[in-house]
């Protein structure tokens, strides 16, 4: 067994330590509770003990500061394992990424209109600069053979994921890659570009049910299977967080939320740029809200709903899990939407109701009082057609 | 006031801009509480004044609302009292002798009333001590009239401001210092960053920038404590290529706009970052003012950083989470030029 020693927090004020030296030699053999190095605080000297038997291997050197936590030295029963351990030791990236584009990079391509991607491909293994975008777009067919124009992003803030690890935010190569479940459909269509069009993702795949879209390029992604690939590839790390984008079978979508979170597969929100969300406002995961939505002040979302296009929730309302709103409804302020819901499009909805679980709510309908649980709701009034 | 020359700490800097003081003119007191040695004050930097200056040095019962009145009657008879308040947090005992007493005498008697009186306080967290003993409080003192707020960064000669206030102010002055900042070096440059060229000792503002030619991408404002986060940033932006300046004003009330303007115009994009909490914020009034100066110039609006509107929890991790972050202002730069 090999045991970390890390360096202890002697003073509750600071949270570095000086390792003043060394009183034992490397690969010494220690007991445990001998005295090993004296570490040193504005406060006081401490010398510190070895926590375990064996073979110690400093990793800190002494005369240098250590923050509270970090690694000093490997106590190992067999000596040659202690030095192999020492690279993994603090459980830091063992090597990270290559990095392919500069920030700045990205940046610019984006504003030009430029695949940085494509500008990559042509130069593997370099990282690329501002300049070899610029020169890219001047037209230096060396640079840019196969640059093909994309949208420009949107001039408006990235909404800021707060489950996503630090790691994915920001613009450049750490992506948080999306896998779109149901993405061949016209919501994949909108789900994609909403992705494209933020500074932090980017889309992984497609799952569809449609085998005729297997190994196919769909929205400009690939489909990578039906949901059996799922697990798969979530075990080669192909993606980083997935997001189910069907609304047609609603049982079908919890049900598939609920076993892909259980095996430990992590969901992710799709939230176009143009979303507008405001102060306090809490979300699970699994949620794509599209173009031109709005969540106002301390509205609450659950997990696994798809908003379509110009959806407002108001401020302090709730919305539950696993519903579908079609383009355009408007939850007033403090209503209460319950699960399993499917809405129309263009529903309305007065402030302070409550709609219950598994209702249908149709096109058009404002609705003036609450709604029980597993109602249907039609619309009263019909279009009249006659002749001019 | 003799300029610091050896490389020292930002508390280093104060001791030393302390001793100078005193030593400089008999007419500076300085009175607080736990100041004598060889205790020298909760965090040293009234270290050593007691044994060298010894009727001069005045430790005081625990009444920040007494020590301040103390010193406004000492500088209305012609001495130049400075003040140490423990924590800054307790600078709301000292409220009214501050806003109705120590800031009205100069119109009270007639403008030739000279009030030099310094009330220096170390402010911020970042070290654990919970939530009346970590906080930024200045911002309630920001825009009284007749005090001036001074907040010197590690990138500023903190030693010569706290000198310069003393010897040259003859209306109070509020010097909020930053507990984070004692153990820091003075900021003369790094490999990646660079300070632009400023007369030593003065009030000016300090530039940082991380290029060495072209313009800014973006303009990092802030003074005090979060200085340290925002070189940080700026260190990551250079390996992204993205240029920005890093803007400190050491007087942060009443505002000189013209400096922090003149650089945002170059970037046309500005983030304001302070350690207090959001909302009536510093940053508000930076904002506000840049607009006025730059209307219909600025590619975006100016972005402001503040800490968590909440009460800063003890424990460490909860602390990190509720206070401004290098990673919060890292983000908040590529939001803005996405």
């Amino acid at each position: 067994m090999i045991h970390v020693m890390r360096m202890p927090g002697v003073n509750a004020n600071e949270d570095s330590a000086m390792l003043v030296r060394w009183l034992v030699d490397e690969g010494a053999a220690v007991k445990k509770g001998q005295l090993v190095c004296e570490i040193e605080t504005t406060k006081s000297a401490v010398e510190i003990e070895a926590e375990a038997d064996g073979f110690l291997v400093p990793i800190a050197a002494a005369g240098a500061s250590q923050q509270v936590g970090a690694p000093i030295a490997v106590i190992k029963a067999n000596l040659a394992d202690a030095h192999d351990h020492l690279l993994g030791a603090d459980g830091s990236p063992a090597k990270e990424a290559e990095k392919r584009w500069t920030k700045k990079a990205f940046i610019v391509a984006r504003r030009l209109g430029i695949d940085i991607e494509a500008l990559a491909k042509a130069k593997p293994g370099a990282t690329l600069t501002e300049a070899d975008v610029l020169a890219a777009q001047s037209g230096s067919p060396a640079e840019a053979p196969a640059a093909a124009p994309v949208k420009p992003a949107a001039v408006c803030p990235v909404q800021r994921q707060t489950a996503a690890p630090r790691a994915y935010l920001g613009v450049g190569q750490h992506f948080e890659r999306v896998l779109l479940i149901g993405g061949a459909s016209g919501a994949g269509a909108i789900a994609v570009e909403a992705i494209l069009r933020t500074s932090h993702q980017k889309p992984a795949g497609i799952i569809d049910t449609n085998p005729k879209t297997h190994g196919q390029i769909v929205h400009g992604v690939p489909v990578l299977g039906d949901r059996t690939a799922i697990p798969e590839l979530w075990a080669e790390g192909r993606f980083d967080g997935a997001i189910i984008l069907f609304t047609d079978d609603i049982d079908d979508r919890a049900e598939l939320f609920n076993s892909l979170v259980s095996e430990g597969i992590r969901m992710t929100n799709v939230i176009d740029p143009s979303v507008s969300i405001r102060t306090d406002v809490k979300m699970g995961v699994g949620n794509a809200i599209m173009s031109n939505g709005f969540l106002a002040h301390s509205a609450e979302i659950g997990n696994n709903n798809f908003f379509a296009s110009h959806n407002v929730i108001e401020h302090h309302s709730k919305v539950g899990d696993h519903n579908a709103f079609g383009p355009g409804c408007t939850a007033c302020g403090r209503v209460t939407i319950g699960s399993y819901i499917r809405f129309g499009m263009h529903v309305g909805i007065e402030p302070y109701l409550t709609i219950g679980d598994r209702c249908i709510i149709a096109s058009g309908t404002t609705l003036t009082r609450s709604v029980p649980a597993n109602t249907i709701v039609k619309a009263r009034s019909t279009n009249e057609f006659r002749q001019r | 006031m003799t300029p610091d020359t050896t490389p020292s700490t930002y508390l280093q800097s104060l001791n030393r801009g302390l001793h100078a003081a005193m030593a400089a003119d008999e007419a500076v007191h300085f009175a607080g509480e736990d100041v004598l040695d060889p205790y020298g004050g909760a965090f040293k930097v009234s270290a050593g004044l007691s044994t060298r200056f010894p009727d001069r040095v005045h430790t005081t019962p625990i009444s920040e609302g007494a020590i301040t009145g103390l010193a406004s009657g000492m500088a209305l008879r012609g001495l130049k009292p400075v003040v140490e308040i423990m924590f800054g947090d307790f600078l709301t005992l000292t409220f009214d002798q501050i806003l109705n007493h120590a800031v009205k005498f100069g119109a009270m008697y007639g403008t030739e009333v000279p009030v030099p009186m310094v009330i220096r306080t170390p402010m911020g967290g970042r070290r654990g001590y919970g939530p009346t003993h970590s906080q930024s409080i200045e911002k309630h003192f920001c825009g009284i009239p007749g005090l001036k707020v001074i907040s010197p960064s590690h990138v500023h000669a903190a030693g010569d401001l706290l000198g310069a206030a003393i010897a040259s102010e003859t209306q109070p002055v509020l010097f909020i210092e930053y507990k984070s900042l004692y153990p820091l070096p003075l900021f003369t440059g790094s490999e990646l960053l660079n300070v632009a060229p400023a007369p030593t000792g003065s009030y000016a503002t300090r530039i940082v920038r991380n290029f060495e030619t072209g313009e800014p991408d973006a303009v990092l404002i802030g003074y005090g404590g979060v200085a340290p986060l925002m070189l940080e940033v700026a260190e990551r932006l250079a390996e992204e290529e993205i240029n920005v300046s890093v803007v400190l004003p050491a007087v942060i009330s009443p505002l000189d706009i013209a400096p922090i303007a003149q650089e945002v115009a170059c970037a046309r994009r500005a983030l304001v970052v302070e350690e207090g909490v959001a909302g009536f914020d510093w940053g508000a009034e930076v904002a506000a003012r840049l607009h006025e100066t730059l209307f219909g110039k600025l590619d975006r609006p100016v972005r402001r950083l503040a800490s968590k509107p909440q009460i800063i929890p003890t424990s460490k991790d909860g602390e990190a989470g509720t206070l401004i972050s290098a990673d919060d202002i890292e983000a908040a730069v590529y939001e803005e030029l996405a």
